[in-house]
């Protein structure tokens, strides 16, 4: 039986919660003195998945509307970033440019086809993602259009540089992270749950639910925006291909799935896991990789369905009730 | 004044017309019963009004103002408030976060703890299951948090949808006087969509009975209830 848990009990879960969570941050934000390249690029690129797939929690996880092409804004953000700094703009400033220019188009975007439902909503993304490629290629010009876009190089060495990058990608998750819960505890978190829940009903209870969905698919896209464009100034060139690549929400997507969608340390969960994973497999078996990969992937979905959290829960409750622990 | 007034409604899912010149008024502090069998047109009636379907034709006026152009959360904002059919609550958020997700529509902010403890105080199960997933709560239960969460808007107009349906009679009852009690003490009109017809004339002051999408009958409630056909037809009494 799922019992009531008392409030205390649920406060002071909370409060180790944010412990592990803070000593987590503490520990990641110390690593680059004792990490070496290799794993300071794997943790970077852990860190931006889990940012994008945080992102792609506002909108998915928490106002289920099935955003598939929602890496879209990780390109724009990207791009915005690339532009920006081709245009003079310094990196801290290029990365505002990325966050509010991904969540402008979100805003924008977001009133026409945050009508539709569904799978017609799944597909518009899909669309608008693929539509960016082409837009980029064509509208050329600072964009660089077909040929890429190569971003001013730092003056910084690459040492210094690739820890800075780690950093700002760790501050991208941890924000992100602390977004959500806040979101969460907040009217309008309750009202994107309810949009979730029933978006009729969410309507009659007084919730302007056009507004709410957009709103919140601009802070989905905020997120995607910041990592895509620390990302650019990482690789330091971007092209349409890459910087759009549907793959990135795909693996985002898997993430979410994979940790526990509409939770807060979900997307982080899944980032880690399933990045370690394919970095793991990608060493252990360099020909089938890609085969042994989708296998665990099937594999995973069909042991934990609903994310790792969600499993790891009801195992707990399972031990707990054969061992007639209260 | 009446509260709410509707004149001629007309509405029709695609080629299926299911009401036709629906016209009916309420004065303030009403209880009034729309009754009628099933598919008549009761819970597309509710829709029309809470602007959850388009309508055909017709007009309705809420408080003085044409209902028509106003989007279903901008009705609910004016101070009309529902009570769903098989209650809808949002099953993913606790009883309390259902609450206070009603309170969105409401016009102040600063009642919303005094409404709240009403509400506690009304039903005190919700005060021991605040905690609780929605979704996780007895039928019961969720009818009085639907209820609860129809209250935390502070309404003028509550619309409520087959407040009977699939609940033990004791529960029913319960709900019934609540219903009273709101309409009483708070003032609040009181729009009552039942199948349950003696149950609901039994509540109300007055009565409309729906039929394949007209209204055939109205009259006050013990009126209704004496009726030879309606006994017939909804009450299974000759």
């Amino acid at each position: 039986m799922i019992s009531p848990s008392s409030p205390s009990g649920a406060r002071r879960r909370a409060l180790l919660f944010w412990a592990f969570f803070a000593a987590g941050a503490v520990v990641l934000a110390l690593a680059p003195l004792a990490l070496n390249n290799y794993w300071l690029r794997v943790l970077t690129t852990v860190f931006m998945y889990a940012t994008v797939t945080q992102g792609l929690n506002v909108i998915v996880g928490l106002t289920g509307y099935h955003a598939f092409g929602n890496a879209v804004f990780f390109g724009f953000g990207a791009y915005a970033c690339g532009v920006a700094m081709t245009l003079g703009a310094p990196f801290p400033v290029a990365l505002v440019a990325a966050v509010a220019f991904s969540a402008l188009v979100a805003g924008i975007v977001g009133w026409p086809i945050l009508r539709l439902r569904g799978h017609y909503f799944a597909i518009a993304t899909v669309a608008l993602n693929l539509a960016a490629i082409q837009l980029v290629i064509q509208v050329g010009g600072v964009t660089g259009g077909a040929e890429g876009l190569p971003l001013p190089l730092s003056d910084l060495p690459p040492g210094p540089l690739y820890r800075a990058i780690y950093l700002v990608m760790l501050a991208g998750m941890v924000v992100s992270t602390l977004l959500v819960a806040f979101i969460l505890i907040r009217p309008f978190g309750y009202a994107l749950r309810a949009i979730r829940d029933g978006e009729r009903a969410a309507g009659v209870m007084g919730i302007d639910t056009t507004a709410t969905k957009v709103a919140a698919w601009a802070i989905s896209a905020g997120i995607t925006g910041f990592a895509g464009g620390v990302w650019a100034y990482w690789i330091t060139f971007i092209e349409p291909a890459s910087a759009f690549d549907p793959a990135i929400g795909v693996k985002a997507y898997m993430m979410l799935i994979l940790g526990g969608m509409g939770t807060v340390i979900g997307p982080v969960l899944g980032a880690f896991v399933l990045e370690f994973l394919s970095t793991l497999v990608w060493g252990g078996f360099l020909q089938a990789h890609q085969i042994v990969f989708g296998v665990l992937i099937v594999v995973i979905c069909l042991v934990a369905p609903n994310g790792m959290l969600v499993a790891g829960r009801s195992l707990i409750q399972r031990w707990r009730s054969r061992h007639g622990a209260a | 004044m009446s509260l709410l007034s509707v004149e001629g409604l007309a509405v029709a899912y695609g080629d299926s017309r299911v009401l036709w010149d629906v016209g009916f008024d309420m004065a303030e502090g009403e209880i009034v019963a729309l009754v009628g069998a099933n598919g008549a047109g009761k819970t597309t009636l509710l829709r029309a009004l809470t602007g959850l379907v388009p309508v055909r034709g017709g007009k309705m006026r809420f408080a003085g103002a044409d209902l028509g152009p106003l989007k279903p959360y901008e009705r609910a904002r004016r101070g009309i408030a529902m009570v769903p059919e098989g209650r809808r609550l949002f099953a993913g958020l606790t009883v309390r976060q259902n609450l206070k997700l009603g309170a969105t529509a409401r016009p102040d902010r600063a009642g919303e703890e005094d409404d709240l403890a009403f509400v506690f105080q009304l039903f005190p199960e919700l005060k021991r299951l605040e905690g609780r997933l929605a979704g996780l709560m007895s039928g019961g239960e969720q009818q009085m948090c639907a209820i609860g969460r129809a209250l935390m808007a502070r309404p003028s107009l509550l619309l409520v949808d087959e407040m009977s349906l699939g609940l033990a009679p004791v529960i029913v009852d319960r709900i019934a006087e609540a219903v009273r009690l709101v309409n009483r003490e708070r003032g609040i009109t009181v729009l009552l969509v039942e199948q349950d017809v003696g149950l609901a004339l039994e509540i109300a002051t007055r009565g409309y009975v729906l039929d394949t999408g007209r209204i055939t009958i109205d009259g006050p409630a013990d009126d209704l209830l004496r009726r030879e056909d309606i006994r017939a037809a909804y009450l299974g009494l000759n």
